[in-house]
């Protein structure tokens, strides 16, 4: 064989090494040193779920003559972490991405700085949990058990109303959900059971579930890819978001005329999880983080979430798109539970489930 | 064909300030001074000096362990020595490494390359001095027509006979005309015939190329049948050095006369100057000085006589029985028994008889047959272990 | 070989673990601990306190250990086939065995749903063959899931580490053993084991150590019910921030790896002894009698389903439609389609983040080649310090260190990166540098443990001819050394690619959104509902598998060149 491409490889390591140690162009430090004229660039930081429209970023990029730059850190946890730990030297301007369940947590590392944005007048206060606007709220979605409508259709059985109905004899061995410890849907409907049951009570139910032949499995992808019976899988109850229906046409082989799977909204069985964004302490570019906030709040942002991300805009008038309107219905009710209770809780209730449920 | 002689390769760097011109009356070829090197705790030189002329063959003679191929890796470059210097031309290479001496070494397994067949081994020193490729075309064709294997350049050397391998070796160091060449028993895994063959091929390529060289080896014929002059080591050391010749005729010590198969040394005592009393009776010793030593009874030089002929003048006779005996050819290896000591001689086999159990008479002429090492103790101490 | 020159060839692969490993890990686990009131000792303590930790450690080592072993029980009989004889489809054999070693695991883990899951293709054949009600495989979460799956992605590595070694050793030695009265079994034990130790030990510990930080097979095979110490880590970290006890855990982790790896040098200092190598022309025989054929085709055959039925399931996931029922028209039959393939090149919401398959493959081979480099040139140096200054005090010391990066949890090193490389000059915290980065860090050891014992085995005496004949060392290092090692470079280099291929932990989490990787592409699409993304995600599935195959093939045949036979 011709070795002589060893040569070129130290070279390369060379070249290599030195260019990583010039500051990469594309670093928020540049916008430091941007003049006024040339565009300003505005570091995003947020989750691997985060989508947009290509068209809807150019709109905002040419109307404030700025770049945005997304900088993706894993899942949710994992990109609150990463503002956590680099609050020194904030790894960017705005963050999307902290839910309800993180909410309080990430307030307590004093890590935003607040912006009274305009628009949040038009958000329902239900949306608005921080009084001191250090996050702001962008879009929500709830998490419920969906159910295979084929699948009850053919064996004619009603599917279940509530999260009591889950625990009688006829659902057994139907329900697959989550890991609360490695899944974010699956947080939610642990947090949906505490808020139903109480904090003392829900065990109690956990055990029902179990005894119901409930299946825990570790990521939303193998309970619904592989589990439920809609995608292959035996279990025709799944804990899934409530945009899921809709997803379910919108990314159907041959067109639908409707919905391959429905959702359980009756006695709360959903947990609505909100999400927010925020300006990072520490940002060089406050004024485009500002106007990046009320842009994500503004209509034509809001209405371009749904088809996106799934979830639904906190902005009311901004229109949803029609499959969510035809194939997706948002609860009367949903577990309440408060950020601070959910801060305080969460650890306890999660090793307690583990115990119950688990071993 | 080769006549340019020691092509000196364009090297830089370390020991290129060398000006072979300058100091080439001093100590022209190579000289090396008390060279030390040890592996661990074993010692494996211990004050190695010698010199080797421009055009000599010197072959290092010693039995296998005594510090042979050390001693040609630290003249290569391979291996640091301890204490002591190797100059070429009065020159010290203490700075220069292995690959800018100049040097070629054919190693006893010839190493040679597996993934290259035989041009490409054989090419290999010329291409690292850069010479360009149409002049190592002709010198690897020179070469290999040199060390007689024409036609087999594009052969897997993987595939070569022991014999053949011998000569890719042979060929591979010398190509690039090394101003010294050395080579570390590089008959020693053949058979004989093709040994014997192989030898004089050596020493005619050798003595056309007027190379210097230095030829190590275990095996007294090879080095006695090629070599100009001949050192003896061993235990680390250089026992004796002389022309083939003198060593065979005056074996410096008890140890070389044993490893040049001379066995026969009894121990003895001079009484009366120019007489030793031994195991064997008294023998004359003209010269002989009061002490103990060891007296070597040359096994070449004893003539079997009939019990009754009368005795040559200055002769003695041992008389004793026949234990063994075995045919050499044109001579016996005969085993005698006298007064309880076994000695070791080769008889004439010409119209004589060996047979075992038979008494015999030897007649020996002691100036020819006689060597005294005074001081010397038990045989058992030149022992080739 | 002298120290000066012994510590000049440490020194870029030194420099390159200081300042990309040593560095960010250091500033996370500080940072980390001085979140927790006890401090680092505060935080050890209650780690080792807690009964969830020690039954996942506990957990982490015997599945480990039992996962190499199975490991050890499929690649060694294949690694003497691929070793010892010729024959058609070999290459074939070799790469399709190394694609599940870049698959990520939700693929692998879908592949092993399509064949053995509830309704996969096993039990929908069992069910209708045996009239049965209930699918009759329990596959998924459990066990024999994680254990099957390590030995689906590790066995390569026995293969690749352990046969090409074992093609190379002089098979006159076993000739001779059997003159010598030896029997089959005799000269495996007295001959083939001894002599194939380094070679074992060096591939056990690589499998032991992926088995050991493994996360996504657990995750997503084993189910809620096994918690490896990554995964205690992960939960830990990113699920309840206690960042404290994450360290805590990860040095935990840190301390196993290491005291493996040091018990491994110390082993493999006293298994390995040069040996002259056969170029593998007169290692290898032809299958001539029929015995020996039936007995390699029932081998390879073997190996050929365990390696091809959960791909080709998978495959053939790809280019089936399961259409999601509708009121309508039900039932949907399964039919063949290209409707994925078709997809994949439509981006049909207009996203940001959209990339072309071809954009992908293009940015996944683009990063995996910038691996190979970066893990050769880093590799190379070290493995020849390994191999030239043999037992020296230098190598003892650094040896274990370069394992090490293998058995630091990603999330750990992911945040230590952003901790740690935040300011010029070494703001790499949203550079396109960092993934290739991050992948040479895995990849590195494994070139130095492929190329390592290769030079090892180079008997010194052919430098030393070199060195005479005027070849400076750099000389005989490329003329020599590399050429007859030339196969444990390609080696080096395909294992360099496929990590950096696979990877997906790491660059979920480091790398630029505009330039995602084939597997992150398909996490992407595995994240939404929708019967189109799921078949969409199996498609650039079957792509990354394809491309996988066809560079691995390509890089074995890079040796046609002169002295090919090594």
């Amino acid at each position: 064989m011709n070795t002589k491409f060893l040569f070129p490889i130290f070279f390369l390591l060379a070249a290599l090494l030195m260019a990583a140690c010039q500051p990469a162009p594309s670093t928020p430090q540049v916008t430091q040193t941007s003049s006024p004229q040339g565009p300003q660039t505005l570091s995003v930081i947020t989750h691997d779920s985060f989508a947009v429209s290509e068209a809807v970023v150019a709109a905002f990029e040419q109307q404030h003559n700025a770049r945005v730059q997304f900088i993706k850190s894993g899942d949710a946890g994992a990109t609150l972490n990463k503002a956590i730990l680099s609050k020194d030297n904030p790894l960017g301007d705005v963050l999307f991405g902290v839910d309800n369940t993180f909410l309080s947590r990430a307030l307590a590392e004093d890590i935003f700085e607040p912006y009274n944005s305009p628009l949040l007048a038009q958000v329902p206060a239900e949306f608005r949990l921080d009084d001191q606007n250090r996050l702001l709220p962008i879009d929500y979605g709830d998490v419920c058990p969906n159910y295979d409508i084929a699948y009850f259709e053919d064996k004619g059985l009603a599917p279940p109303q509530t999260l009591d109905d889950l625990l009688e004899p006829q659902y057994k061995g139907l329900l697959v959900v989550q890991n609360p410890a490695t899944s974010s849907p699956g947080l939610a409907f642990l947090l949906t059971t505490v808020a139903n049951y109480g904090a003392d009570g829900y065990l109690e139910y956990w055990q029902g579930l179990a005894a119901n032949d409930v299946l825990v499995v570790n990521g939303w992808d193998t309970a619904y890819y592989s589990e439920f019976s809609l995608h292959g899988g035996t279990r025709p109850i799944v804990i899934s978001y409530g945009s899921s229906p809709p997803a379910e046409v919108i990314f159907a082989e041959q067109p639908l005329e409707t919905a391959p799977t429905a959702v359980v909204t009756g006695g709360r069985a959903c947990f609505r999880q909100v999400e927010f964004a925020g300006i990072l302490k520490g940002s060089q570019e406050r004024k485009l983080a500002e106007q990046w906030l009320d842009f994500m709040l503004s209509l034509e942002f809001q209405q371009d979430m749904p088809l996106q991300m799934f979830v639904y805009p906190v902005n009311p008038q901004a229109a949803l798109p029609d499959e969510f309107v035809r194939y997706s219905v948002i609860p009367q009710e949903t577990a309440a539970l408060s950020p601070d209770e959910i801060a305080t809780g969460r650890e306890a209730w999660l090793q307690a489930w583990t115990e119950t449920v688990l071993r | 064909m080769l006549q340019q002689r020691f092509f000196t390769r364009p090297k830089k760097g370390a020991g290129g300030g060398e000006d072979h011109t300058a100091q080439m009356g001093n100590h022209p070829g190579l000289q090396i001074v008390d060279i030390h090197k040890s592996f661990g705790s074993k010692l494996a030189l211990a004050g190695v000096s010698l010199q080797v002329l421009p055009g000599e063959i010197l072959a290092v003679l010693g039995p296998s362990g005594c510090g042979k191929s050390t001693l040609l890796h630290i003249i290569a470059g391979l291996e640091t020595p301890e204490r002591g210097r190797v100059l070429w031309d009065g020159v010290d290479l203490a700075g220069t490494p292995a690959h800018q001496r100049g040097f070629g070494l054919m190693f006893q397994d010839y190493a040679l390359f597996p993934h290259m067949n035989v041009f490409q081994n054989v090419a290999f020193g010329l291409q690292m001095a850069g010479l360009p490729p149409a002049e190592t075309q002709a010198r690897v064709a020179e070469t290999l027509a040199l060390v007689n294997l024409p036609e087999m350049a594009q052969r897997d050397v993987n595939t070569l006979s022991g014999g053949e391998q011998q000569r890719v070796a042979l060929g591979r160091a010398l190509a690039p005309r090394p101003r010294l060449l050395m080579l570390d028993e590089p008959l020693g895994a053949l058979d004989r015939a093709l040994r014997e063959r192989l030898l004089l091929e050596l020493l005619a390529i050798l003595r056309r190329l007027q190379q210097t060289a230095i030829y190590v080896t275990h095996d007294q014929e090879e080095a006695f049948s090629l070599a100009d002059r001949v050192a003896v080591m061993q235990a680390g050391r250089i026992v004796q050095s002389g022309a083939p010749q003198d060593i065979y005729l005056h074996p410096a010590t008890p140890f070389v006369a044993r490893f040049l198969g001379m066995g026969n040394l009894i121990e003895g005592r001079v009484n009366t100057p120019g007489q030793v009393e031994t195991a064997l009776g008294a023998l004359p010793l003209p010269g002989a000085q009061p002490g103990t030593g060891l007296v070597l009874l040359r096994p070449d030089a004893a003539e079997l006589v009939a019990a009754d002929a009368p005795l040559r003048a200055g002769r003695f006779r041992l008389q004793g029985e026949l234990r063994a005996c075995s045919f050499r050819g044109r001579t016996w290896q005969a085993e005698v028994v006298t007064r309880g000591v076994a000695l070791r001689f080769e008889l004439p086999a010409a119209g004589q008889v060996c047979a075992a159990g038979q008494p015999v008479t030897l007649e020996i002429d002691p100036v020819q047959a006689l060597q005294w090492y005074p001081g010397a103790v038990s045989p058992e101490s030149a022992d080739l272990a | 070989m002298r120290v000066k020159s012994l510590a000049l060839l440490w020194m870029a692969p030194l420099g390159f673990l200081a300042l990309f490993y040593f560095y960010p890990l250091g500033s996370i686990l500080q940072l980390s601990f001085a979140r927790s009131a006890g401090g680092a000792a505060g935080a050890l303590l209650e780690a080792l306190r807690s009964v969830a930790v020690r039954e996942a450690l506990w957990f982490t080592l015997w599945q480990a250990a039992l996962s190499t072993l199975l490991t050890l029980l499929v690649g060694l009989p294949g690694a003497y086939l691929l070793a010892r004889y010729q024959f058609r489809g070999k290459s074939w054999l070799m790469a399709l065995a190394s694609v599940p070693f870049v698959l990520p695991t939700p693929v692998v883990a879908a592949a092993f749903h399509a064949l053995l899951g509830p309704r996969g293709w096993a039990n929908q054949l069992l069910m209708s063959l045996l009239q049965l009600e209930t699918p009759p495989i329990a596959f998924v979460n459990s066990l024999a899931a994680i254990l099957a799956a390590h030995v689906f992605y590790n066995t390569t590595i026995v293969l690749r580490v352990v046969g090409d070694f074992w093609s190379r050793l002089d098979p006159r030695l076993w000739q001779a053993a059997q003159a010598l009265g030896a029997s089959r079994r005799q000269r495996f034990l007295r001959l083939t084991l001894p002599l194939l130790a380094p070679a074992i030990a060096a591939a056990s510990l690589l499998v032991f150590i992926f088995d050991f930080t493994s996360f996504g097979v657990i995750l997503l095979l084993g189910g809620p019910r096994f918690a490896t110490l990554e995964v205690a880590i992960y939960q830990q970290a990113t699920g309840l921030f206690n960042l404290p006890l994450a360290a805590a855990l990860s040095l935990i982790q840190l301390v196993c790896t290491l005291s493996l790896t040091v018990i491994y040098s110390r082993l493999s200092a006293r298994l390995s002894r040069p040996l002259s190598l056969r170029p593998r022309t007169y290692t290898q025989q032809r299958l001539r009698t029929w015995r020996t054929r039936l007995a390699a085709g029932l081998l390879a055959g073997a190996l050929l389903v365990f390696f091809t039925l959960p791909l080709a399931a998978l495959a053939l996931r790809s280019v089936t439609s399961i259409e999601a029922r509708s009121r309508l028209d039900r039932p949907a039959a399964p039919g063949l389609t290209l409707d994925y393939y078709r997809e994949l090149g439509v981006n049909r919401r207009g996203s940001l983040f959209y990339v072309t398959p071809a954009t992908a493959i293009a940015i996944s081979l683009g990063y995996a080649a910038a691996t190979v480099l970066l893990a050769l040139a880093l590799g190379l140096p070290v493995a020849w310090a390994l191999a030239r200054g043999g037992d020296a005090p230098l190598n003892r010391w650094l040896d274990p260190l370069l394992l090490l990066p293998l058995g630091t949890s990603a999330v750990t090193l992911g945040l230590g990166f952003i901790v740690a490389l935040d300011r010029p000059p070494l703001d790499l915290r949203a550079s396109p540098l960092l993934p290739p980065l991050a992948h040479t860090l895995v990849a590195f050891p494994f070139v130095v443990r492929s190329l390592a014992p290769a030079l090892r085995s180079v008997r010194p005496r052919l430098r030393q001819a070199a060195a005479v004949l005027g070849a400076s060392p750099w000389q005989a290092l490329r003329r020599i050394e590399l050429p007859i090692i030339g196969r444990a470079l390609l080696v080096g280099a395909a294992f360099a690619f496929s990590i950096s291929m696979g990877e997906f932990g790491a660059t979920a989490v480091i790398a630029r959104p505009e330039y995602p990787t084939i597997p992150i592409a398909i996490y992407r699409l595995l994240s939404l509902p929708g019967s189109l993304n799921y078949g969409q995600a199996m498609a650039l599935s079957a792509i990354l598998m394809a491309v996988t195959a066809g560079s691995i093939l390509a890089i074995d045949r890079l040796r046609t060149g002169e002295g090919d036979e090594f």
